[in-house]
């Protein structure tokens, strides 16, 4: 009977530690496998694992880092074992799917399609480590740190890839960072970057001081 | 502090990550620097177009909840003493146990053989039975949702495969439905519904879309195409829409049994 409460104490705990990052884990994972109930499967094998290890977990330390760390390896080893499938095959089925459009050449998808979804051709079409590193940093808010801690590397190597991928996305999307307000297509800020950096400093000052 | 030094620090000004002296430094330069503040513009908009672009949906209302129960089913494992097999309603952990046995994975280590003599085995027959043995011995449990009804997991599995009308059902006496998952043949996607169908022994029943066009990877198949191997047996027949496959550790004849006996298709 203690025991049994002790469980469900152990599996409130986790909860309160995941539930809030479900989203996210979720997102994440949809970007890199684009397939909704892969991307369910994924997560929820991730958070069995987490929960498998949970005593491992320091009590304290970013539970957002070591959760998405555990999902980038469980992510990692499925798509390791798919590619393990025989190519032939795959070329030969894969021809049936009807959602087989990613395999285009970017370039050609880039004629046809929404700013969204060129976007996010060109979020596909970046290695898998950058992906990454893009992927937490924008649209996660995680920290340089964090990243580093999620991916286990140092924090050069972060700043690097993000540098080479900003590289990348710049190009790739060029057409639409025109700087000239009156001839871009994509939605910019609307203030100067100097104003937003003074302001965002300001802000700090402020709460710092 | 000139234009390399100040380009260093613009990407992580940009992601606010420098302390706040280093901050002021760059600022000034880039007030006077147009070079440097055209690179920050144009990073800045592709952070701002990447965040307002990218879709974010987000997961199922049910998501957590499995996740949930599966944590309680192996929380409930872990407590009972060892085995529990003899229960006649198999957990999860319970089929793991009996089938992860490595003695078993050696002996199932199959080669195939094909009733028909001088057939080679068709790499479709060879995949359902890799999918019916990872299944009881992969890591996460032999099914993906725990179900009693067949029409839940069609109803599940909607959006990856599409549903049949009838649904399949291993209609014979002793067979229990113990759940259904999404498995992958080739690059198919179709369900298999796993059976405990008494003494721990697993049948997996598998549908899937059968593909428009004749492809060397499926089989040439009549009516019935029968196959054997050292390990499971295999049984795999069609309609216009789908191809199903019996897989399970039975003889031949009692998975013809079942497969006469089956309701829905
Ligand atoms: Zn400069």
């Amino acid at each position: 009977m203690r025991e049994k409460a002790r469980g469900s104490g152990r599996r409130r705990e986790f909860e309160e530690l995941t539930l809030p990052h479900l989203g996210s884990l979720y997102r994440f994972t949809v970007q890199r496998v684009r397939n909704a109930a892969q991307a369910e499967d994924l997560v929820q094998e991730a958070c069995l694992k987490a929960y498998r290890g949970f005593d491992r977990f320091e009590r304290g330390t970013d539970a957002k880092a070591w959760l998405f760390r555990i999902l980038i390896n469980t992510i990692v080893d499925a798509q390791r074992k798919r590619s393990r499938e025989p190519t032939e095959l795959a070329v030969e089925i894969g021809t049936l799917k009807a959602e087989g459009s990613h395999l285009l050449d970017p370039e050609t998808q880039l004629m046809a399609e929404s700013l969204g979804q060129q976007v996010q051709v060109a979020i596909e079409a970046l290695p898998q480590d950058w992906q990454a590193v893009v992927l937490l940093s924008f649209v996660e808010g995680f920290t340089y740190k964090e990243i580093a801690k999620t991916l286990d590397c140092p924090i050069g190597t972060v700043m690097s890839r993000l540098y080479r991928a900003r590289q990348a996305l710049r190009h790739r999307l060029k057409r639409h960072l025109d700087v000239d307000p009156r001839r871009a297509t994509g939605t910019g800020p609307s203030v100067t970057p100097i104003a937003l950096l003074r302001a965002r400093r300001k802000a700090r000052d402020k709460k710092e001081g | 502090m000139d234009c390399e030094e100040a380009r260093f620090g613009l990407y992580a000004l940009l992601d606010d990550e420098l302390e706040v002296s280093k901050n002021l430094e760059i600022l000034s330069h880039l007030e006077g620097c147009p070079t440097c503040h055209r690179e920050l513009e144009l990073d800045m908009r592709v952070k701002s177009l990447v965040q307002a672009q990218l879709a974010a949906p987000a997961p199922s209302p049910e998501l957590w909840n499995r996740i949930v129960r599966r944590i309680d089913q192996e929380a409930e494992v872990a407590r009972r003493p060892s085995g529990g097999v003899a229960k006649w309603w198999p957990t999860a952990a319970a089929l793991r146990m009996v089938w992860g046995a490595p003695a078993i994975v050696l002996v199932l280590s199959f080669s195939l053989w094909i009733l028909h003599a001088g057939q080679v085995p068709s790499p479709f027959v060879e995949e359902l039975v890799q999918e019916h043995r990872g299944s009881v011995t992969r890591k996460r449990g032999p099914v993906d949702l725990p179900a009693t009804d067949p029409a839940e997991i069609v109803r599940h599995f909607r959006a990856e495969v599409p549903p049949s009308s009838p649904v399949p059902l291993l209609a014979q006496e002793g067979a229990r439905l113990v759940g259904g998952s999404l498995c992958h043949v080739g690059e198919a996607k179709g369900l298999r519904f796993t059976y405990e169908v008494g003494l721990g022994r697993i049948v997996s029943l598998f549908q899937m879309p059968r593909p428009t066009r004749a492809l060397p990877f499926w089989p040439r198949l009549g009516p019935r195409y029968i196959a054997q191997s050292q390990g499971p047996g295999v049984l795999v027949w069609g309609d216009a829409r789908f191809l199903y496959g019996l897989v399970g550790e039975l003889p031949q004849e009692d998975l013809q049994r079942l497969a006469s006996r089956m309701k829905g298709i």
